[in-house]
């Protein structure tokens, strides 16, 4: 019977408790829709990186990530690579030999990092092979091919079926170098990936830089996320002389974007809900103050402060949780919608570029998000109520049933 | 045993710096099926007097007992509990639950005392029975007169089987045929089931049915007299 009277109490003033629901549904439709298009977005960075550059582990020898040298191979590298393709949990694995090196055309030069891979192998733990604008993904068995990112096409003045010099300290410590000749060009969300990143066949820059059969880097894809510590620590185990990262170690910028925006998240939620309990209590207080006789009767009668508050309380969780389940439904129909269609952000796709992000970004919440946030605005209504509560069961009833109603 | 009994009862107000003896040292013993009517002048402490026999208020001194029980001594939240089960209350404005029915208003004092939902309709049914509103069970206040929303605040001031009703102007607000079925259904209730009422009222049709008038001016009891 407390939650029937609560109830309609909370539309006695129709007007009043309407422009509250609404501003909750609105508050929290923004709040989830916000926090899915920054979910969103985090998320496809993450992917961006691990499906484009990084997979999802990586494994080299130890001192390779910092310095790079073309001399800190992994011993047994192909063996390595054989093994880790039959661990649990890995869905493919790829060897690639790295340099960094000076990739020059007839104008201009500019510093590389160049990858040489076997391109089968490739395919199946990156995708800059489905992210081709022009030419094929070593479709030539012609030797020296190169798969070269737009941008850097651009910045060298280049277009397929071009060549350029690729020069570098070799294997057994000279100079090498070698013409190779654009056989496809790639554009990835990453801008500052596509004018850095040279992919070339692996037998092609062992020949060229004397690396003979050496491996500098074993990109490992796995099943799920969730496999992603458990192989890393199996290889670990397996090969403690070895360095095994997670995309989190190899790309810390991309895991502290994704935390950030969690915290962004949590932050602008807070706000929200900050609002929303000063915006309530307001309410509130507003409908305590006007029902002042009616609450000194029902103390005249008998009713316990406790019972009092308990009944404000269940007013204000009402009147919050109407217009929060409002704005969660309202949001996951606007996330649903805008996940599918994506927002076309192309006016910022610039900086969006530098950051390793899509041009268009797909909102995403995972589906506890909304009872999580409908939760916290139960919670939110259970601090607004505290003030008009104690206003409540502070009345004395003979004052209060003297009170012009 | 007396229902009531009160002895040198003092309410002494501070009205802006300045004490006001609202209530002053009154010494009254109500028994037990009295239809009792408190009248005076305004200001003359009334409601003052009422508000103490009811426990809204704490007398400054003298002692109040209902039922052997010292109520002057009991804090507040046991006064909430004493006048939950003990005190029936009607008031001049009515005073009901707008957002609930006539039904529902009666029943809401016995979930306060935490009666299960069987008996509570049950008795709330029989009481609007009894005030002649049987067929008003499911309306709101706002859908009901003044005399029939007085007769449901009846109903509801005797659901928790107090040991008295009080009732502070009750038919202030009432056209004459409202106000005398009102008390007609007050003094058949009183007649039947014992239960004893006391007023405050400047109606003179209320002074009219009782049977002690207590006269109260400047908070003193000036004449006592039982009628026949």
């Amino acid at each position: 019977m407390l939650l029937k009277i609560a109830w309609r109490n909370v539309w006695r003033s129709r007007r009043r408790s309407g422009v509250l629901v609404a501003s909750i549904a609105f508050g929290i439709w923004a709040g989830l829709v916000e926090m899915a298009i920054m979910n969103g977005m985090a998320v496809q960075q993450v992917n961006a990186a691990v499906r484009t550059r990084l997979s999802h582990l990586q494994v080299h020898a130890p001192g390779f990530r910092s310095h790079e040298d073309v001399g800190l191979f992994i011993p047994a590298g192909d063996t390595v690579l054989a093994a880790v393709r039959h661990e649990p949990g890995v869905e493919a694995a790829a060897g690639r030999a790295v340099i960094e090196a000076m990739a020059a055309s007839a104008t201009t030069a500019r510093g590389v990092r160049v990858l040489g891979v076997d391109p089968a192998a490739e395919r199946r733990v990156t995708d800059v092979a489905t992210r081709l604008v022009d030419g094929t993904w070593f479709g030539t068995p012609r030797r020296n091919a190169a798969v070269i990112g737009e941008r850097l096409a651009r910045r060298l003045g280049l277009r397929t079926g071009q060549k350029f010099v690729l020069t570098a300290q070799a294997g057994d410590g000279s100079v090498g170098a070698g013409a190779f000749r654009i056989v496809g060009l790639y554009r990835t969300a990453s801008s500052n990936f596509d004018e850095t990143t040279v992919f070339v066949r692996r037998d092609d820059l062992a020949r060229v830089f004397a690396l003979g059969t050496r491996l500098h880097e074993i990109a490992v894809r796995v099943r799920g996320m969730d496999e992603i510590a458990p192989v890393a620590a199996e290889l670990r185990g397996r090969w403690p002389d070895l360095d095994v990262a997670t995309w989190q170690a190899l790309a810390p910028e991309v895991a502290l974007t994704r935390d950030w925006t969690t915290e962004m998240n949590e932050i602008f939620l807070f706000v929200i809900l900050v609002a929303l309990i000063f915006g309530t209590t307001n309410t509130m207080l507003m409908g305590v103050l006007e029902r002042t006789r009616e609450f000194g009767v029902l103390i005249a009668l008998g009713m316990r402060p406790a019972r009092l508050f308990g009944m404000v309380l269940l007013e204000t969780i009402l009147l919050s949780l109407v217009g929060g389940l409002a704005g969660a439904v309202l949001a996951a129909t606007s996330v649903a919608a805008l996940g599918h269609a994506g927002i076309d952000l192309s006016l910022f796709s610039g900086g969006l570029a530098a950051l390793g992000m899509d041009r268009v970004v797909y909102p995403l919440l995972p589906g506890s998000g909304y009872p999580a946030v409908v939760a916290l605005v139960a919670l939110s209504a259970v601090v607004a109520s505290l003030y008009p509560g104690w206003k409540a069961v502070r009345l004395d009833p003979v004052t209060a049933m003297r009170t012009y109603q | 045993m007396p229902v009531i009994q009160t002895d040198q009862l003092t309410r002494v107000y501070e009205d802006h710096n300045v004490p006001v003896t609202a209530v002053d040292h009154v010494s009254l013993s109500i028994e037990a099926g009295e239809f009792t009517v408190v009248v005076g002048p305004s200001g003359s402490g009334k409601t003052t007097l009422l508000n103490l026999l009811g426990g809204l208020d704490r007398p400054t001194s003298g002692r109040l007992a209902v039922g052997g029980e010292d109520l002057s001594t009991l804090d507040g939240s046991r006064r909430v509990e004493f006048r939950l089960h003990h005190i029936g209350f009607v008031f001049q404005a009515y005073n009901l639950i707008p957002v609930l029915s006539a039904q529902e208003n009666v029943e809401f004092i016995l979930l306060l005392q935490g009666r299960p939902r069987a008996e509570r309709e049950r008795r709330a049914r029989e009481l609007l029975a009894e005030v002649g509103l049987a067929d008003l069970r499911g309306r709101r206040p706002d859908e009901m007169s003044g005399g029939q929303q007085q007769r449901v605040a009846v109903a509801r001031a005797l659901a928790s089987l107090p040991s008295y009703v009080l009732a502070d102007e009750p038919t202030a607000n009432l056209d004459s045929a409202s106000a005398s079925g009102l008390l007609d259904v007050m003094e058949r209730l009183n007649r039947e089931r014992g239960m004893t009422f006391v007023f405050s009222t400047h109606d003179a049709r209320v002074v009219e049915r009782a049977r002690r008038v207590v006269t109260l001016q400047d908070g003193r009891v000036v004449s006592d007299e039982a009628r026949g």
